[in-house]
């Protein structure tokens, strides 16, 4: 094997490895941008695809997930260009500040992440069942609200009620984090 | 956030859940737009809700079992999984993000499959597949510096053209040898295709087809297809406009493809250096103009010239007061929107609150084929509030003294008239307070203004139709008027001496700080307007106000060796 061919084993090796790492937070940084679950695991794919046709332009020892996310963004911005033929999307203004705040705030994304994990648990088991199946693959709030013989608005606020009890209860958890 | 529900309005809640749970209809994502834009607040907690949507979603989407979530976990670890007691998923239905998933594994497999396959001595691997078809009347006589596209066929010097698969050279010039009476210049960017029959499928970019004797081949582009008799026809595709020249001898243009195809006519002839001029697409009968000779290259030059936008560009890169540098040079777009010298990169902006419609054209031809240039969209309907152009990430600061240099070529927007404004460099704070520092108004004229509600500061120069122009202004800022003086040079017919068309003018108003728009400027109250019509290249912004005698010295690299 050649000098040069050690050299791509060693970039495709690296970049597999990279890759792994952030698709999660590729995936929850786009969806910040697009507000849509679908819309945002497309342009995870294209950026993907982007990110291993450039990879020549990466510079180990930068941040990965960084560079990442900043393809992404271009992404987000091609993906909202085509969408906006069909449907109204976000202004690029506001695209552009929610890319820069959303920056900020993926600092706390791995904290607030640890502290799901315990809120979930401490919710009640028929809001615990909810909220995991509504997030099933394939699972609608339709789907959920025809399945338990409800509506689909009573569905989509019980679904809501628990987002926010989740959302205060990992905000109660940080501070008490913090505070200790 | 102590209280979620407290603090954010029960509106803005209901739309962001309701985005969780289905698509917005155009009313709701308005409304959200608006409460978002208002508030920090509002959208911090818009972010963190569709985090937790998000997260929930990741580890539904990629957990493999299913364990009963009845009793809660005491583990701790990882987000467990209820046993579906409905809502199960249909067989057949994956999960678009563990599709991902398995993609990006695909990706990463292919990879190491590509590297592992590279170990195997060449005399194990499976054959190679059968070439593509060649047309062996076509081959690549000669090239300077060709760069051609990742993906694209990249014949060798002397090597037939392979049929039937995208040629896309992105800079540099080639020539390909159609036996030995014929031959096409092709520079680049361009793409194009040769196809059975003796077809050439020209996509976009730039050609002149040079002929002896018939030729036995013809070019298709933007619906119609070019037979050269004899003598030299140039084609140029860009942007849905086509252009052919007839520069010596006839060329005959006939209709194909479609019933709506827009010549009346199943067959024009274009003699005695005439050109004709369309939009694809357009009902619009041609246009008729005089033919361009200038515009299309006859012959590949022995070299890439010494002097050049490359060589201006050097030592632009290692002026001490540069502070920012838009080349829009590389391979990606977001290498070209790249500050090469600080950290006041660049993205698109799509005007009409952002459902504006055109794209940027980041491989526009530039001065020469040393460099690629940049051509915002501008829509001719409403063409002062339409296109898609660039600004600066964040916010741009003028200098109480600073030079902007960059090289601009201008065209007359089809809607054209006297309160037509196009920017080339521009910022804008408020109704009065403007920077816009490089604009063609009206009929081509050439100015500035900093001052929204004093008159526009005129050059006394107006823009000549398909010339480059080297540009430079330099400002220095009081208290409320600002000392301008302006350089240009016209560098068509091999102009190279700097003409002053604003020598110390005290003019009203200073610098207004905001984004930086290049292609593009701001209206009064900030929305995106005012696209350029026409190509932008090597922007450059220094931190002092350059001498003429300096200045020269770009123009110089740029020119002097012709």
């Amino acid at each position: 094997m050649s000098g040069s061919e050690r050299d791509s084993d060693q970039k495709g090796e690296l970049f597999a490895r990279l890759l792994g790492r952030c698709q999660r937070k590729v995936f929850l940084y786009a969806l910040g941008l697009i507000h849509n679950a679908a819309d945002a695991e497309e342009v995870l794919q294209e950026t993907n695809i982007v990110l291993w046709r450039k990879f020549d332009e990466y510079e180990p020892g930068t941040s990965f997930e960084s560079w990442a996310c900043r393809v992404a963004y271009f992404e987000v911005l091609k993906y909202r260009e085509k969408t906006a033929r069909e449907r109204r999307v976000f202004s690029l203004e506001l695209v552009e500040t929610l890319a820069a705040e959303a920056e900020k705030v993926a600092d706390e994304f791995d904290d607030r992440r640890d502290a799901l994990q315990g809120c979930l648990t401490k919710l009640r088991d028929v809001d615990r069942k909810l909220v995991l199946n509504r997030y099933r693959p394939g699972a609608t709030t339709r789907g959920l609200a025809e399945a338990a013989g409800r509506s689909v608005q009573g569905t989509r606020k019980s679904l809501h009620r628990v987002r926010m009890t989740l959302l205060e209860c990992i905000q109660r958890t940080l501070t008490a984090e913090a505070r200790r | 956030m102590s209280r979620p529900d407290d603090i954010i309005p029960r509106e803005l809640q209901d739309l962001v859940a309701a985005a969780c749970d289905g698509p917005l209809s155009d009313r709701e994502t308005e409304r959200l737009e608006e409460l978002l834009a208002d508030s920090a607040e509002a959208r911090r907690f818009y972010l963190l809700y569709l985090h937790l949507h998000g997260e929930l979603h990741w580890h539904q989407a990629m957990a493999d079992e299913t364990p009963d979530l009845a009793a809660p976990s005491a583990e701790g670890h990882g987000l467990r999984i209820p046993t579906p007691t409905f809502a199960r998923p249909k067989p057949d239905r994956i999960s678009r993000l563990r599709l991902i998933g398995f993609c990006a594994s695909a990706l990463v497999a292919v990879i190491l499959l590509v590297l592992a396959y590279r170990a195997i001595p060449e005399r194990q691997r499976p054959p190679s597949p059968a070439p593509p078809e060649l047309l062996a009347s076509a081959t690549l006589a000669d090239a300077v510096q060709p760069r051609w596209a990742a993906g694209s066929a990249a014949p060798a010097i002397g090597q037939p053209i392979p049929l039937d698969r995208p040629l896309v050279l992105e800079r540099g010039a080639v020539e390909i040898a159609h036996g030995r009476n014929a031959r096409l210049l092709v520079e680049g960017p361009s793409t194009f295709r040769y196809l059975p029959g003796g077809r050439i499928d020209f996509e976009s970019g730039r050609a002149t087809f040079i002929a002896d004797e018939p030729p036995d081949s013809l070019i298709e582009v933007g619906g119609a297809t070019i037979e050269l008799t004899r003598g030299k026809v140039g084609v140029s595709a860009n942007g849905g406009r086509v252009e052919v020249h007839a520069l010596e001898g006839e060329a005959v243009i006939r209709r194909v493809r479609s019933e709506s195809d827009r010549f009346q006519e199943t067959e024009m002839k274009l003699t005695g250096r005439t050109a004709i001029a369309w939009a694809t697409g357009s009902a619009d009968p041609p246009q008729t103009m005089p033919a361009d000779p200038a515009g299309f290259a006859t012959a590949l030059p022995d070299r890439l010239p010494s002097h050049s936008v490359a060589m201006m560009r050097e030592i632009v890169a290692n002026h001490p007061r540069l502070i920012h540098q838009y080349t829009f040079e590389g391979t990606s777009r977001l290498e070209k929107c790249q500050d090469k010298r600080g950290s006041l990169h660049l993205t698109e902006a799509v005007m009409v609150g952002g459902r504006g419609r055109g794209s940027l054209d980041y491989t526009a031809r530039g001065f020469d084929l040393t460099t690629e240039a940049i051509r915002p969209h501008r829509e001719p309907v409403d063409g002062n509030e339409n296109g898609t152009a660039l600004q600066s990430e964040v916010v741009f600061r003028p200098l109480e003294a600073m030079t902007i240099e960059l090289l601009l070529r201008y065209e007359t927007p089809e809607d054209a008239n006297d309160e037509t404004v196009a920017l080339a460099v521009a910022t804008r704070d408020g109704e009065r307070a403007c920077g816009f520092f490089v604009a063609a108004v009206g009929e081509n004229h050439l100015s500035l203004l900093l001052d929204g509600q004093a008159d526009w500061v005129e050059t006394n120069t107006t823009l000549a139709a398909q010339h480059w122009y080297y540009l430079a202004v330099t400002l220095k800022a009081g208290e409320e008027k600002t000392t301008v003086n302006a350089y240009l040079v016209d560098l068509a017919g091999g102009n190279r001496e700097l003409q002053q068309v604003l020598d110390n003018r005290e003019v009203p108003g200073v610098p207004a700080t905001s984004r930086l728009g290049i292609g593009k400027g701001f209206d009064y109250a900030g929305a995106h307007a005012y696209p350029w019509s026409g190509e932008l290249d090597e922007v450059a912004v220094y931190d002092a106000v350059l001498g003429a005698a300096e200045l020269q010295t770009h123009v110089d690299a740029l020119r002097a060796g012709e």
